[in-house]
């Protein structure tokens, strides 16, 4: 089920209205409607692949029992690695196999050999590899024993199902989550208030910014050969505000929804293109996925201790499985690998952590210095993008090579259109509306606060009718999903 | 619990009675200031689908203008008509196109269905009635209520050029390049087949629009005629020929109805089964110029004005063999 269909908006206020009317006095049956609404709401999409997030968490539960009750270190271990293994597993078939053997293939046929094989049509589950992070963290706490491993097998199935963020994060630690339901929970107005805002600005993102971005991305970089410079760039700007309105969006309506039923999702995104270094960019763009790699493999692999040549591996390490966590393409890794380039000389010249505070906390503008920081950054990412949009590392190069050239300096005047300059003062307007709100958890957050609930809600009814003449009549899917 | 969802309701019921209110407001602007007007000399209209948008080229025929439409279905020619009546005195006839495949069920596909309603709903939204509303609303509630601000965008549009005639934007001839090819024919199994699959039933919503629209004329003293534009042989492939008869013959016996779909026709003046390109728009049109100067619209005349039409083809095709 999308966000952006009807289906959802008929299937959240049934469920809101059974989950605080009906089941209101129950926890366990509070916990069991979660569970039940987030199996409809991804078995809406294809109920077959239900048996995997049921086995996941089956799997998941039984070796975080073990764990609980296991002393031996031998055997924790390999109670971990089969939790690890099953996860891991599951999403190397669907999302690697073919990916892999491809790769082979094309290997063995460098040095004149057949290995046959033959590649399978899978379709991949929508947002594995989100529950499947997800759920690893439970087992990767508790065999570090951050946490006790749970008794409730409902509360366990609804930490690894809950359906705001089941297909696209954000990828909630259990040590954060799961606890949560074990607790009663009491309706809270100003949460409730506070979620249906960030669920508006979300779709705002979703509807208005990243659907119309996405018209003229696709077009730019689906006739790429087409175009110069100046047009390939504008392409690329559109991809980097669809990629940041779609998934960031994604990240407001789940944790909007999740502050409806009275929980408490991490913060994903803090207003990254603001960012005036790309260790800042990191820190605010997709936090549960850096977070989730920070604690789980950089940490161990050593971080930032030991030799130079250990830092800048792990470094390397950290960007390429994170780029590779998005798909079975080179061009992710091509991402990766130039987010690590970018990141290396921050972290040679000891910077990495230089800007920690919000941009211009106490003013409001920048100052010329990090106005140049904010510049530099953006256009670092926004070239980054193109590896991650397209199709091929040859259509990455392609682009990269027309972006380089004498006519990055042109007038884009093959595909200016009216519509695309009211696609660009959306976006403007937009970057201006996040500006303003980059001190709080989502842009609009405390908007006219202060005012009468009349202006408040004029300045609400604003932003749908804006989303109403703007956004586009498909039912678009978010781009995480393949994710 | 009970005041946030006071407050969600207020929100949601004052959400939407402005939206209301500016859909009415906006409606009730456009409908006052759009203009349809025809040309001081025309006094005939063709309405209807592709049909006769392809068929009949009103630059060869005198006093008449095409303001047919693809995909048309009548709920929206009857809004179409209403308006055209009203803004033009001139009007004395309207030939209105009625073919098998305007009875079939499948016509509510051109109603109901999400390309129809993007299509057809941002033009027509000011001349809707609340049953009319009321009749999408049934039908396709979610793409209706995501289609408003477009609706409301161009009449906006509308209000702003007042002063402009947007007859156009509601039908005119269209010339089609394309020649039916030999091949085109050959593939009589699989038309066959699409024939097979569609349902047989009748779309009541279309029949009742098309007596909306009969109704209308009579009450604005506008002769109505139904015609039967010309195609090719094939295009009656197990088409419900018994059923259409049977309508002509039962619920519109008191309508006058000229069938021309004998009118014979090159295979390089059709682009279609269906449709006439546009060198066999020319000839039908001057054709159809010359039977309305006779001023006898009947079938008797028709028939036998076709019959000169096609021999003389005839006695044309075999002195070119």
């Amino acid at each position: 089920m999308l966000f952006n269909s009807f289906d959802f908006a008929i299937f959240l206020p049934i469920v809101f209205i059974l989950y605080w009317f009906v089941f209101k006095k129950s926890l366990k049956l509070q916990n069991a409607l979660i569970v039940i609404a987030s199996y409809v709401f991804y078995g809406w999409w294809d109920w077959r692949f239900l048996s995997l997030i049921l086995f996941s968490t089956l799997v998941d539960f039984l070796v975080g029992r073990s764990l609980g009750q296991e002393n031996r270190e031998t055997k924790r271990r390999v109670l971990l690695w089969i939790s690890i293994i099953v996860n891991l597993g599951f999403l190397g078939f669907f999302k690697y196999f073919n990916f892999f053997l491809e790769s082979f293939q094309d290997a063995f046929s460098l040095l004149g050999m057949d290995i046959g094989g033959r590649a399978l049509s899978i379709v991949l589950p929508v947002g594995i590899s989100f529950y499947t992070f997800q759920t690893l963290s439970y087992t990767i706490d508790v065999y570090k024993r951050k946490l006790e491993p749970t008794k409730d097998f409902i509360a366990f199935a609804a930490f690894v199902s809950f359906f705001p963020q089941l297909v696209a994060g954000p990828i909630e630690r259990a040590t954060h989550l799961l606890p949560q339901f074990y607790k009663h929970r009491q309706f809270n107005y100003a949460l409730a208030v506070n979620g249906c805002r960030q669920i508006l600005w979300g779709f705002f993102k979703k509807l208005v910014i990243a659907d119309n971005c996405a018209e003229f991305a696709n077009q730019i970089f689906n006739n790429s050969e087409a175009y110069g410079g100046s047009t390939l760039f504008l392409g690329a700007l559109f991809f980097t505000f669809q990629i940041y309105g779609d998934f960031s969006g994604y990240s407001d309506i789940a944790i909007g929804t999740s502050r409806l039923f009275g929980f408490d999702l991490m913060k994903n995104f803090a207003f990254p293109y603001f960012s005036r270094d790309i260790a800042e960019f990191w820190r605010r763009w997709h936090i549960s996925l850096s977070t989730w790699f920070r604690d789980y493999v950089y940490i161990p692999l050593g971080g930032s201790r030991g030799s130079r040549w250990k830092q800048i591996r792990n470094v390397f390490i950290i960007f390429i499985v994170s780029g590779f966590w998005h798909g079975a393409n080179l061009t992710f890794i091509l991402w990766g690998t130039l987010n690590a380039l970018y990141f290396l000389p921050l972290l040679l010249l000891n910077l990495n952590r230089s800007n920690l505070e919000v941009v211009a906390h106490q003013k409001i503008l920048p100052s010329l210095k990090e106005l140049a920081q904010i510049g530099i950054t953006f256009v670092l990412t926004v070239l980054a993008w193109v590896a991650f949009r397209a199709e091929t590392i040859s259509h990455a190069g392609q682009i990269y090579a027309g972006i380089f050239d004498y006519s990055l300096f042109s007038i884009p005047r093959e595909v200016l259109s009216s519509k695309m300059l009211v696609c660009i003062a959306l976006v403007l307007i937009f970057v201006l509306m996040e500006w303003i709100g980059r001190r709080r958890e989502f842009a609009i957050e405390y908007l006219f606060d202060s005012y009468p609930r009349w202006i408040r809600w004029s300045s609400y009814m604003m932003i749908i009718f804006l989303m109403g003449m703007f956004m586009q009549t498909e039912e678009t899917p978010f781009i995480y999903f393949q994710f | 619990m009970n005041l946030f969802l006071k407050r969600v309701f207020n929100f949601v019921l004052i959400f939407f009675s402005g939206l209301t209110g500016t859909l009415i407001l906006i409606n009730f602007l456009t409908r006052n200031s759009l203009i349809l007007k025809l040309e001081h000399d025309k006094n005939y209209v063709v309405l209807g689908h592709s049909h006769s948008e392809c068929a009949y080229d009103d630059g060869f025929i005198d006093k008449f203008k095409n303001v047919s439409q693809s995909g048309e279905a009548y709920l929206y020619t009857y809004l179409k008509a209403e308006k055209l009546i009203k803004q033009n005195e001139n009007l004395e006839f309207i030939f209105l196109e009625f073919t098998n495949n305007q009875i079939q069920s499948s016509m509510d596909i051109w109603i109901k269905d999400k390309e129809f309603i993007e299509a057809r709903y941002p033009d027509y939204s000011s001349f809707m009635s609340y049953t009319e509303y009321q009749i999408m609303a049934s039908l396709n509630l979610s793409k209706l209520l995501l289609e408003i601000p477009s609706g409301i965008e161009q009449n906006i549009l509308f209000i702003k050029n007042r002063k402009s005639n947007f007859l156009n934007n509601y039908g005119r001839h269209l010339k089609l390049d394309k020649l039916l090819v030999k091949q085109d024919l050959l593939k009589i199994d699989s038309l066959y087949a699409i024939e097979q699959s569609k349902s047989k039933e009748v779309s009541k919503l279309n029949i009742k629009y098309l007596k909306k629209i009969i109704e209308l004329c009579r009450n604005k003293g506008v002769q109505i005629v139904l015609i039967r534009t010309p195609f090719h042989p094939l295009y009656l492939l197990n088409k419900n020929q018994d059923l259409y008869n049977a309508f002509i013959k039962s619920d519109f016996k008191d309508v006058k109805y000229l069938d021309f779909s004998r009118f014979q026709l090159e295979l390089n003046e059709l682009a279609d089964t269906q449709h006439l390109n546009k060198w066999g728009a020319e000839r039908y049109s001057k054709w159809f110029n010359e039977f309305l100067k006779l001023g006898r619209l009947d079938q008797p005349t028709v028939d036998s004005l076709i019959l000169i039409e096609n021999t003389r083809l005839k006695a044309l095709d075999d002195f070119l063999n």
